[in-house]
């Protein structure tokens, strides 16, 4: 497990908004036009979700935004879904590009590349 | 010297209300900023409130009557909220019909709500009485963590589709969650009933498009174990401690009183709410400033459309309301980054808080 960990590098911390831990490729969205390319179990970035994001949010494995609260739109749905999510990170959509592999934790708001 | 004395209820107000804003982040609320043009409505839009209240009263309406027009309690905490901001910004200030038109909504809020009247961490809408009867009533589906998840997409949907109806500063108005319920005695121990109601999404006075609508109201109910719920001011603002996926234990889907009662029947609307939603988004690109800002004036008075059908009133906003904003220059954004403190909150003439108590002030 450490051994494990050790190759994992925080790289971005936000507001712990939905429990959980996913792994998976990040797909930064800013629209409705990035639905036809978002991946199932794909990593939802954005700096804030909005309704024209319904079908990627479906599909998202873990949602994370620049913006928001724990009662943010991204908050509460992922909670519902049953998915991680970490708002409040100022730079999510800076800082992480498409395709890179992260770990989302949560429950503790840390963000790691892997 | 001593502070000037208003009603305890500013404080219950207050306190529910700063929690609630310390988990948002309204300065992305959009699709422009309406407290800036409730700033510049003056006591029109509170004036046209009153006059529809003056007539319910005229007509001898009971107040369970007019409770029947708000099926959203959060809602009208909200309608509370915006008509103290508008009272924030008037010049001048009528106090006498503010006052009376915030001690009706009160009283109907008082009505609908059974404890924990803002809401600070609970919904509670229905009596003991009304909560045995849903459980013994209400057909009821077993639960595990596949249909859990498709639950959530569903409800996702729902929410999408509100979000894109009535945007950031109005959706309570179609998204109410009720609860937490004690439902031990029919799921055991440690089991709560939450209800998530979902009014008005056939808004067709606010979008005659949605006529195609195939419902005007959803609910789910969702029993859970282990599972806590809170939420802030408004209901759809829900927070949860334990896991929602695997502690969910029964649900119930009813599309204008009508049992859903298949899994792929939920996934088939899911479908369908999200295709509404996402052409819905689309709505506000193509929309000037000058109707977005007529937007957040229908918003506001839709929050009254049956209270203004009971006083038989246009429901529409006023022509002295449009007049107020038409022109003037309005944000897309409401600049504030950090939420105050309470203290500052409560006393800085900034927020409305300092003007609730001006208007109560002896």
């Amino acid at each position: 497990m450490k051994a494990e960990q050790s190759k994992q590098k925080l790289i971005l911390r936000g507001i712990a908004a939905s429990a959980g831990i996913a792994e998976g490729k990040v797909k930064i969205v800013s629209g409705a036009k990035d639905a036809a390319t978002f991946p199932e179990g794909g990593i939802l970035v954005a700096e804030m979700t909005e309704p024209s994001m319904v079908i990627m949010m479906n599909k998202a494995s873990a949602i994370v935004t620049d913006k928001g609260g724990l009662t943010s739109h991204p908050a509460i749905v992922s909670r519902e879904l049953g998915i991680p999510c970490v708002v409040a990170t100022k730079t999510a959509t800076r800082d992480l590009e498409d395709g890179m592999k992260i770990r989302i934790d949560g429950g503790t708001g840390e963000i790691y590349l892997i | 010297m001593l502070e000037p004395r208003y009603p305890k209820w500013i404080d219950n107000y207050a306190k529910a209300f700063h929690k609630a804003f310390s988990n948002m982040v309204p300065c992305s609320w959009g699709p422009v900023n309406a407290y800036a043009v409730f700033a510049l409505l003056n006591g029109s839009g509170m004036s046209k409130i009153h006059q529809a209240i003056i007539k319910v009263k005229k007509q001898g309406k009971t107040i369970g009557e007019v409770a029947k027009c708000f099926p959203s309690p959060s809602s009208l905490r909200a309608a509370i909220y915006f008509t103290i901001v508008e009272y924030q910004s008037s010049k001048p200030k009528d106090k006498n019909k503010f006052k009376e038109v915030l001690e009706f909504l009160l009283d109907i809020l008082r009505h609908l709500i059974k404890r924990d009247l803002f809401a600070y961490k609970s919904n509670i809408a229905h009596s003991e009485l009304e909560i045995g009867k849903i459980l013994t009533n209400i057909k009821w589906q077993s639960a595990n963590p596949t249909i859990a998840r498709d639950l959530g997409k569903f409800y996702n949907s729902l929410w999408s589709l509100v979000f894109a109806l009535y945007r950031d500063f109005f959706p309570q108005d179609s998204h109410e969650i009720f609860g937490p319920y004690d439902a031990s005695n029919k799921f055991g121990d440690g089991s709560i009933l939450l209800v998530k109601y979902f009014p008005k999404i056939r808004s067709i006075e606010l979008w005659p498009e949605m006529s195609r609508l195939k419902y005007s109201e959803v609910k789910i109910y969702q029993v859970y174990k282990n599972v806590e719920f809170s939420c802030e001011v408004v209901g759809m603002h829900s927070l949860y401690e334990g896991d929602l996926i695997n502690g969910l234990r029964a649900y119930s889907v009813e599309a204008d009183g009508k049992l859903v009662d298949t899994n792929e029947e939920i996934k088939e609307l899911t479908d369908y709410f999200v295709q509404v939603a996402v052409e819905q988004s689309s709505a506000y690109d193509r929309m000037s400033k000058e109707e977005l800002k007529k937007k957040v004036l229908e918003w506001l008075c839709y929050q009254y459309v049956d209270f203004f059908r009971l006083a038989e009133m246009d429901w529409r906003p006023t022509a002295k309301m449009i007049a107020a904003v038409k022109g003037k220059p309005v944000p897309d954004r409401f600049e504030m980054q950090t939420v105050p403190t309470y203290e500052q909150y409560v006393s800085n003439p900034e927020f409305e808080i300092y003007w609730l108590r001006d208007l109560y002030k002896k």
